[in-house]
C-alpha cells in the first residue's frame, strides 16, 4: 500500500466481506445482484455481483500496511501499520458491545520511529502480531507484539514477558511499548510471513536476505542471501514452497533446500507490486506489476511432486485482464474460498469481481453428450429435447431414427421420409433393371416418341402445345409418381392424393400440365374453401379461367408480368406454362422450388427428344453437385447415384440414409462400391457405439438379403 | 441448442483435468490433480462411483478408454512420468501395465483404432512420443519417437483406420492392410503427422501455422469418405482445421476456424465428426459446424448463465 493506491483484503472468515484501504478503510459486502433491488450505494462488480459499502474508518492516518485478524472472533479486527512505525488496532462495522472493544485503539510503539512495512498475524497464536520495520541502527526491525498483553492471558505466555510488555502502558492503558520478541537488529524488514510448519517460525524478507527466525531460540536464524526479499508468501497447499520477489522477478523457494530459489519466473518489464498464491487451487500464483492492466498467472501445478529436482517443471504462463474496460489494476485479492475468484481494485477505487477460468477439458460421448470439466466441477451437456428437428445434429437424428426402426421394414417408412420420398417406386415396375438405372438412362434409351397436339380437356380448342409420348417417358412419369401402373396415362389418382394432402397448388399445376384447366380451377376452388383455405386461390382460379392463347392479349401480358410476383412456386409455374412459347419452358424447368420429380415429369411430357436428355443431364449434374437426394430419381442407384450420395454424405454425414438408400434397391454392383462399403461400416459402428445390437443385427440381416455377398464380418465378442 | 443437463459430483479434491466417456457412453472416467483416477457408472443419468484408482504420484492429466472388444481397459498419464494401463477383471480394477519410459510429465494418451489391436500413443514433456502395442502374451512392445517436439509434446490423436483401396479386394479372413497414422501437437508450435512404415514411425508431415504452444489436436472421425480432417488449437488463441483430400496424404490445407481472445485448451470432435467442440480460457465451450459452402460457423456457445461456471462457488453447485 504505497501512497494512497488502494489495496484490498478479504475477510478471512466472512466470505462476502472485504476491505479497501487507501487513506481510510472501507468495508464492503459483496452479494449477487439478483437477490436484492439495486440500492443507492451499491456498486456493480460484475454481471452477477455488486458491493455495498458497510462502514468507513478514517481513524488511522499514515497507513502503510493492514492485516486482518485471523480468527473468527472478534470479527473485523484490523491491525494497521503506520508511517511512524506504530501499529494500531482498529475495527470496522463493529457492534458497540463487541468482544474486542477493549482492544480498539490499542497501539504498539517501537522505540525509534520509522516506517512499518508489513504486518503478519500468527495463525495459531492469534495474539501474536509481527511487524516489519525500516532499518534503524540502534533498534530491531522485526517486532512481535502480544496484543493480549493487557488482557486475559489465556495462552501460555511466560508471566515475566507479560509483565515486561505491559510495563509501558501504565499511563494510557492503551500504548504498548515492549514487544514480545525483537529480531533483526540494524537491519530492515520488508515482508513477513509465519510458516505453517511451526507456530514459532517466522519468515522475513530482510534488507539483503530471506531469514527464518525461530522464536524458541532467537539467537539463531537460517538465512539465504538474495535480493528477492519482497512479498514473502507461503503456498497454502505446499507449506515448503514460498514465493518472494524483487523488481520484476519472482523467486520460488523450497524451504527444504533453502540455498537458492528452485526456480525464478520470467522477468517482467515493470516492478512487481503483489504476488499471491491462489487459496483454492494448487500451484497457481498471481502476480501484478505497476501500472498494469493484466494479472499474470503462473500455473505450477506439477512442481511439488516427490520426484526430486531433476525434472524441469513446466510452468504455464497466462495473462488475464480482469477489467472489461482494460483499466489499470492497483491491487487484487483472491477470495478465500470461492474457486479462482478475485476482486481487483483500480487506482480510482473501481472494483471488479473476476474469476480465473481453468483449463476446460472436453470430450464427446457416443450419444452426442459433451463432458466438460472445469476446476473441480464436471458438467454434462447435451442437445436439448426442445431443439428443433432441423437444428439437431445428424448423429442425434440418426440415433433417433435408428431407435424408431428407420429404414428397416416397410416402404411406408420411406414414404414418410422427406429425403427418400421417391424411392418406393423403385421397388416395382416391369423394367426392373431400367428402373434402377434412373430416369437419366431411361430417357436416353427412349425411342419411338410420338408427338401429338391435344385439345384442352373439355374444350374443342386446339392447343399449340406439343406433347410427347413413349414407353420410356411413361415409365419416367410413373417414377415421378404422376401416373400409376398400366398403359393409361391417368393423373387423376395422383391429383386426388395431392388434394387429400392439401397440396392444392401442386395438384392444380399437375392438372394444368395435363391440359385440364377445368380440373385445375376446380382444385383451386376446393383449396380456397377448404379448412384454413387460402382465399387467394379463388383469385388465381379466376385468372386461370380467363386463359387465352391469343399472343397479344392483355391477359397474357398481365400474367407474364404478374406471375413473377406470385410467391407460391406452383402457381408461378402454372402461369409460366400458359404464357410460354411452345417448347420454351425454362420458367417451369428451372424453378428450383418445384419438386424435381414434378419438373422431370413435366419435361418428359413437353420436351422433345433432343431437349429432354440435355435438360435431364443438366439437372442431374446440379443434383449431384448439391448432394440433393431428390436427384436419385434421375441417377438411379448407379455410379452416378453413388456420386450424388457421396456429396450428400459429405454435406450431412448422414451415412444412415445413404446406407439404406443403397441397400433398399441395389442391384448388387453398386453395393460393392468402396464408398458404399465405407458408409455401411460406419453406420454399423455407430449402431455398436449406441449399443443398438438388435438394430445392427436387423441391419445386417437386411443387408445380406439384398446383398448376399455381404456376410457380416466375424464379430469380436463384446465385453459389456 | 446445447445446454448443461447434468452436473456430475466427482468429489475430486483438486482440479479435474480430463473426463472421458467410454465407447457406449455408460461409464465415465475422470482424473485430477489429486492424483486419482475415478470411474463412474453414468447409465440412465445416475452416477455411481465404481472405482477410485490410485497409483499415480502426481497430477493425472488424461485418461483414455480402449475399444470394448478388448475388455474394459483404461490408460492414464501423469506428471509423475508414468503411463498406467488399468483393466477391469471380475468387477475389480487393477494395473495391467505401468510404463515408465518417459523422462518427464506424460501429457497425453490416446488409443488407436481397434482395427490396429491394442495400441497406445503417449506424448510427453520430454519431447518424445511412445507407442505401446500389446503383443497378446501380456507383453507390450514399445516404440519411441525421440525429439518429436522440442520442449514437449502436449497432445496426440490417432487417425481413423482407413483402408487403402477397396474392402472387397482384401482376401477374406485376412486383416486389411491399414496405414497407422496419428497427429501430435507440441511446445514447438508445430502440428506433426506420424506414419508407420515397415514397422518404424516416421514424421509424415509438419504443419506450421500456430505462433505459440499447440495445446490440443484432434483427428476427426471419418464417416463417409476418406477425407482427413484435423483440428488443432493453441495458446495463441487460434483454432485451425486442416484438411487433406489427396489420397497420398501429402497436401494439407489450413483454415482458421476462429481466433479467440485467450488460450484455447481443447478441441473435441463429435462421434460423426460433424461438430467440433472448442474450450477456451474465456470459460466458454463453443460448438462449430461446417456449412455447405465449407465455412465454419459457431452453432452454440455454452457459458456462464447455462453452465454457470463463472458464478459457481463452493456453496452453489446444483444448478441445472
Amino acid at each position: 500500500m504505497s501512497g494512497s493506491k488502494p489495496d484490498i483484503l478479504w475477510s478471512p472468515h466472512h466470505v462476502d466481506r472485504y476491505v479497501i484501504c487507501d487513506s481510510e478503510l472501507s468495508l464492503y459486502r459483496i452479494g449477487s445482484i439478483g437477490s436484492a433491488e439495486p440500492k443507492a450505494g451499491t456498486l456493480p462488480l460484475s454481471q452477477e455481483t455488486a458491493a455495498t459499502l458497510l462502514a468507513i474508518n478514517s481513524d488511522t492516518p499514515y497507513m502503510k500496511c493492514v492485516a486482518w485478524y485471523p480468527k473468527h472472533e472478534p470479527e473485523c479486527l484490523l491491525a494497521v501499520g503506520q508511517a511512524n512505525g506504530r501499529v494500531v488496532l482498529t475495527s470496522l462495522g463493529q457492534s458497540p458491545n463487541s468482544k474486542c472493544k477493549e482492544l480498539m485503539g490499542r497501539e504498539f510503539v517501537p522505540k525509534h520511529a520509522r516506517q512499518c512495512n508489513t504486518l503478519a498475524w500468527n495463525p495459531w497464536d492469534s495474539n501474536w502480531l509481527a511487524a516489519g520495520l525500516d532499518k534503524h541502527r540502534a533498534d530491531f526491525s522485526v517486532l512481535i507484539w502480544d496484543i493480549s498483553s493487557k488482557y486475559a492471558p489465556d495462552i501460555a505466555v511466560p508471566m515475566e514477558k507479560i509483565r515486561l510488555s505491559s510495563a509501558g502502558d501504565t499511563d494510557s492503558g492503551l500504548v504498548v511499548t515492549k514487544p514480545l520478541y525483537e529480531l533483526g537488529q540494524n537491519d530492515a524488514c520488508l515482508s513477513l510471513c509465519w510458516l505453517p510448519r511451526d507456530q514459532k517460525l517466522l519468515l522475513a524478507g530482510m534488507h539483503r536476505n530471506l531469514a527464518i527466525f525461530d522464536l524458541r531460540n532467537t539467537s539463531q536464524k537460517t538465512f539465504v542471501n538474495t535480493k528477492a526479499i519482497q512479498g514473502v508468501t507461503v503456498d497454502p497447499h505446499f507449506h515448503e514452497r514460498v514465493a518472494s520477489f524483487f523488481e520484476g522477478q519472482v523467486a520460488i523457494w523450497d524451504l527444504r533446500k533453502f540455498e537458492k530459489p528452485v526456480l525464478t519466473l520470467t522477468e517482467q518489464p515493470k516492478p512487481l507490486t503483489k504476488v499471491a498464491w491462489c487459496p483454492t487451487r494448487t500451484g497457481l500464483l498471481a502476480t501484478l506489476t505497476r501500472d498494469s492492466n493484466v494479472v499474470r498467472l503462473y500455473d505450477m501445478q506439477h512442481a511439488p511432486t516427490p520426484i526430486g529436482d531433476e525434472t524441469e517443471p513446466t510452468i504455464i504462463e497466462r495473462s488475464v485482464q480482469p477489467c472489461s474496460d482494460n483499466s489499470v489494476i492497483s491491487s487484487f485479492a483472491w477470495h478465500p474460498s470461492a474457486q479462482n475468484r478475485m476482486v481487483v481494485v483500480s487506482p480510482n477505487r473501481a472494483m471488479t469481481d473476476f474469476t480465473v477460468f481453468e483449463r476446460i477439458s472436453l470430450a464427446w460421448g457416443s450419444t452426442t453428450s459433451l463432458m466438460w470439466a472445469c476446476g473441480r466441477h464436471l458438467y454434462e451437456c447435451a442437445e436439448g429435447e426442445g431443439a428443433a428437428e432441423k437444428d439437431r445434429d445428424i448423429a442425434t437424428k440418426m440415433r433417433q431414427r435408428a431407435q424408431n426402426g428407420y429404414g428397416h421394414d416397410t416402404v411406408q417408412v420411406w414414404r414418410n421420409h422427406l429425403l427418400a420420398g421417391d424411392l418406393e417406386q423403385k421397388q416395382q415396375g416391369p423394367k426392373q433393371s431400367l428402373i434402377y438405372s434412373g430416369i437419366k438412362n431411361i430417357v436416353k434409351s427412349s425411342s419411338g416418341t410420338t408427338e401429338n397436339r391435344r385439345c384442352w380437356r373439355g374444350s374443342d380448342r386446339q392447343t399449340d402445345v406439343a406433347r410427347y409420348q413413349s414407353e420410356e417417358r411413361s415409365l419416367a412419369l410413373r417414377l415421378c409418381g404422376w401416373i400409376g401402373r398400366g398403359p393409361e396415362v391417368d393423373v387423376e389418382p395422383f391429383l386426388k392424393s395431392l388434394e387429400l394432402e392439401g397440396e392444392w397448388e401442386r395438384a392444380a399445376a399437375v392438372a394444368l400440365f395435363n391440359l385440364d384447366i377445368r380440373r385445375a380451377i376446380q382444385i383451386l376452388n376446393k383449396g380456397a374453401s377448404s379448412e384454413k383455405g387460402d382465399l387467394n386461390l379463388n383469385v388465381v382460379a379466376m385468372a386461370l379461367s380467363g386463359y387465352t392463347d391469343e399472343k397479344k392479349s392483355l391477359w397474357r401480358e398481365m400474367c407474364s408480368t404478374l406471375r413473377l410476383q406470385l410467391k407460391k412456386p406452383y402457381l408461378c409455374v402454372m402461369f409460366a406454362f400458359l404464357t410460354s412459347e411452345p417448347g420454351a419452358y425454362d420458367g417451369v424447368l428451372y424453378e428450383s422450388s418445384v419438386a424435381v420429380r414434378d419438373r422431370v415429369a413435366f419435361a418428359c411430357m413437353f420436351l422433345n427428344d433432343s431437349q429432354l436428355p440435355r435438360y435431364i443431364d443438366k439437372l442431374t449434374n446440379e443434383m449431384k453437385e448439391a448432394g440433393n437426394l431428390e436427384g436419385i430419381l434421375l441417377t438411379g442407384l448407379t455410379k452416378d447415384g453413388v456420386d450424388l450420395m457421396e456429396s450428400y454424405v459429405d454435406r450431412t454425414g448422414d451415412v444412415q440414409t445413404a446406407s439404406f438408400c443403397v441397400l433398399m434397391g441395389s442391384p448388387g454392383d453398386v453395393v460393392k462400391d468402396t464408398r458404399v462399403q465405407c458408409w455401411i461400416e460406419n453406420y454399423r459402428n455407430l449402431l455398436d457405439a449406441w449399443r443398438f445390437w438388435h438394430k445392427r443385427a436387423e441391419f445386417d440381416i437386411h443387408r445380406s438379403k439384398l446383398d448376399p455377398s455381404s456376410k457380416p464380418l466375424a464379430q469380436a465378442s463384446d465385453h459389456t | 441448442m446445447v445446454s448443461v443437463i447434468n452436473t456430475v459430483d466427482t468429489s475430486h479434491e483438486d482440479m479435474i483435468h480430463d473426463a472421458q466417456m467410454d465407447y457406449y457412453g455408460t461409464r465415465l472416467a475422470t482424473c485430477s490433480s489429486d492424483r486419482s483416477v475415478k470411474i463412474f457408472d453414468v447409465k440412465n443419468g445416475g452416477q455411481i462411483l465404481l472405482a477410485d484408482l490410485r497409483g499415480h504420484e502426481g497430477p493425472v492429466w488424461q485418461v483414455a478408454w480402449a475399444h470394448p472388444m478388448y475388455g474394459n481397459i483404461l490408460a492414464s498419464c501423469s506428471y509423475d512420468r508414468k503411463v498406467i494401463i488399468w483393466k477391469e477383471e471380475n468387477g475389480s480394477w487393477d494395473k495391467m501395465y505401468e510404463y515408465t519410459g518417459h523422462d518427464s510429465s506424460v501429457n497425453s494418451v490416446c488409443w488407436g483404432p481397434y482395427d490396429f489391436g491394442l495400441i497406445l500413443a503417449c506424448g510427453s514433456s520430454d519431447g518424445a512420443i511412445s507407442i505401446l502395442t500389446f503383443s497378446g502374451d501380456g507383453q507390450w512392445d514399445i516404440k519411441k519417437i525421440s525429439n518429436a517436439h522440442t520442449i514437449g509434446c502436449n497432445a496426440v490423436s490417432w487417425a481413423p483406420a482407413v483402408v487403402p483401396g477397396s474392402l472387397i479386394d482384401q482376401p477374406t479372413g485376412q486383416k486389411p492392410n491399414y496405414i497407422k497414422r496419428f497427429v501430435s501437437g507440441g511446445c514447438d508450435n508445430l502440428v506433426k503427422l506420424w506414419k508407420e512404415e515397415d514397422g518404424q514411425w516416421k514424421e509424415d508431415q509438419k504443419l506450421e501455422a500456430h505462433s505459440d504452444w499447440v495445446r490440443d489436436v484432434g483427428w476427426a472421425p471419418s464417416i463417409g469418405l476418406p477425407t482427413s480432417t484435423i483440428a488443432s488449437c493453441s495458446q495463441d488463441g487460434r483454432v485451425f482445421i486442416w484438411t487433406c483430400d489427396d489420397p497420398s496424404g501429402n497436401t494439407w490445407t489450413a483454415k482458421l476456424l476462429h481466433k479467440f481472445q485467450d488460450v484455447v485448451w481443447h478441441v473435441s470432435w463429435s462421434i460423426t465428426g460433424n461438430i467440433l467442440a472448442v474450450s477456451g480460457g474465456d470459460n466458454k465451450v463453443t460448438l462449430w459446424k461446417e456449412s455447405l459452402d465449407g465455412q465454419w460457423a459457431c452453432i452454440s456457445d455454452v457459458n456462464k448463465g447455462q453452465g454457470a461456471v463463472s458464478s459457481v462457488t463452493d456453496g452453489q453447485q446444483n444448478e441445472q
